[in-house]
């Protein structure tokens, strides 16, 4: 029986062989060997295992993967560190493993320089703006910061649904501040959003005693002044800023109330005997009107 | 070719900025035709007043209110004018800053109270030119200003 090692050193071609699967030469085989009528053809079964050991050869070659330059490679890209292939046709020669990641890795990269050179224009307008503002007095990055702190807020729990709802008694602190200095009655009992208080003023004026509180709402700062005055007053009260809009009196028994906006701002102002107050905020002048009727 | 258009394009791009930004602040600082607004995003209301005490005494006496709580609000200055009997003309008797006078400013609040006490001359007028100042939490400001009727100090 010849050596197949002959057969492999000199290679010779089996077309028809070659076209069978590992599965179908090995059946082939089984069924020469087991040919007991007639006496086996050793050439013919020495063709048969050499293509199948060619196969098989081809086979191993094809699995065969490069692991150590594959994790050599995984690491450069991954690290960012620039791939020692300097073209494509020379990535292709170099490294048969992995051929279809390298061939897309150049592009990969060209895309993240142009994120990152896109991302670092956009932070260069951003500090030239930024650097140009504060040139002219506006921190703009802290205009930013306070617009998010007025704009986002944390609400817990099921206040969040009631913030934007009327409320009443929304003053009982400037309530029970005012009847310690008069029997006027001024303060409404009604706000169209709830309102709490987060600053009470007292002070003891040459003519009388003012007294300021500061709401918090969703709609913004509130604002309710009392002026308590020992006599009438007649000259040096309160100015009062107020845009071109027209103003609007709200009459309600004696008292009149004096309706004004101040850019988004609106404002009811009124003198009740010798009470001046002044109630201003994100409201409309309907909503100072009904604040107005719930005195 | 594409690099050095692509490059050019990013320095006129950068110069559109820069200039934009300044012809925008310069607008928003006036650029020298000041317009006077009439409302105020800073100031609900104000109050500066004069009163003669006797003795020469002259007492002033300045409230301010913001649209909401404020950093700082309060004063930033006080001119005190004087013209004295048989003068034509006023000059500055004192001037308040926040360099020399206490409490000219509260932090933290929507309003602020001031009462100062100047020792004049009997019979001599006096009238002062106050200027409000409120600063938000983000750091912009802004000051009104505003001058008092005359008192005749006795």
């Amino acid at each position: 029986m010849p050596e197949i090692t002959i057969w492999r050193d000199n290679p010779k071609s089996y077309p028809v062989l070659e076209r069978m699967t590992l599965e179908e030469l090995n059946c082939l085989l089984g069924q020469e060997m087991s040919a007991l009528n007639s006496e086996p053809d050793v050439a013919y079964m020495s063709a048969i295992i050499e293509v199948m050991d060619k196969k098989e050869a081809d086979t191993a070659d094809g699995l065969r993967v490069d692991t150590e330059a594959a994790l050599h490679e995984f690491h450069e890209d991954y690290q960012g560190k620039p791939s020692m292939c300097f073209s494509e046709a020379a990535c292709e020669t170099e490294s048969s493993h992995l051929f279809q990641f390298q061939k897309s890795k150049p592009r990969n990269n060209s895309a993240g320089v142009r994120v990152l050179r896109n991302m670092a224009a956009m932070l260069a307008v951003v500090l030239i703006l930024g650097g140009t503002a504060s040139a002219f007095g506006v921190n703009l990055f802290q205009a930013v910061a306070s617009w998010s702190n007025e704009t986002f807020h944390f609400v817990f729990g099921q206040e969040q649904e009631h913030l934007d709802e009327p409320q009443a008694d929304p003053f009982p602190d400037l309530r029970m501040a005012v009847a310690q200095e008069t029997d006027c009655v001024v303060v409404p009992t009604y706000a169209p959003v709830q309102l709490q208080l987060t600053d009470i003023n007292i002070t003891e004026r040459s003519d009388g005693t003012s007294i300021l509180t500061t709401y918090a709402s969703v709609r913004g700062d509130v604002t309710f002044r009392v002026q308590i005055y020992d006599t009438q007053p007649l000259q040096d009260s309160m100015i009062y800023q107020r845009d071109m809009n027209e103003t609007r009196t709200y009459q309600v028994g004696d008292v009149e109330y004096i309706l004004m906006s101040n850019n988004e701002r609106c404002r009811a102002v009124w003198l009740n005997e010798n009470v001046e107050c002044c109630i201003q905020g994100h409201f409309t002048f309907e909503e100072l009107e009904q604040m107005i009727d719930s005195i | 070719m594409n690099k050095r258009i692509r490059a050019l394009l990013c320095v006129l791009l950068s110069c559109i900025t820069i200039f934009g930004s300044l012809t925008v602040a310069n607008a928003a600082t006036g650029g020298g035709n000041t317009i006077m607004p009439l409302a105020s995003d800073y100031f609900d209301s104000t109050q500066a007043s004069l009163s003669a005490l006797g003795s020469g005494k002259v007492r002033i006496e300045i409230e301010v209110v913001a649209t909401e709580k404020m950093a700082k609000v309060g004063v930033a200055s006080i001119v005190l004018w004087e013209k004295k009997p048989g003068e034509t003309s006023a000059t500055i008797a004192k001037t308040y800053v926040w360099g020399n006078t206490d409490n000219m400013t509260t932090l933290n609040s929507a309003g602020h109270y001031l009462k100062l006490t100047y020792c004049g001359i009997a019979g001599a007028q006096y009238h002062a030119s106050v200027s409000y100042y409120a600063q938000t939490y983000s750091g912009s400001s802004d000051t009104l200003s505003y001058v008092t009727k005359s008192v005749t100090a006795y």
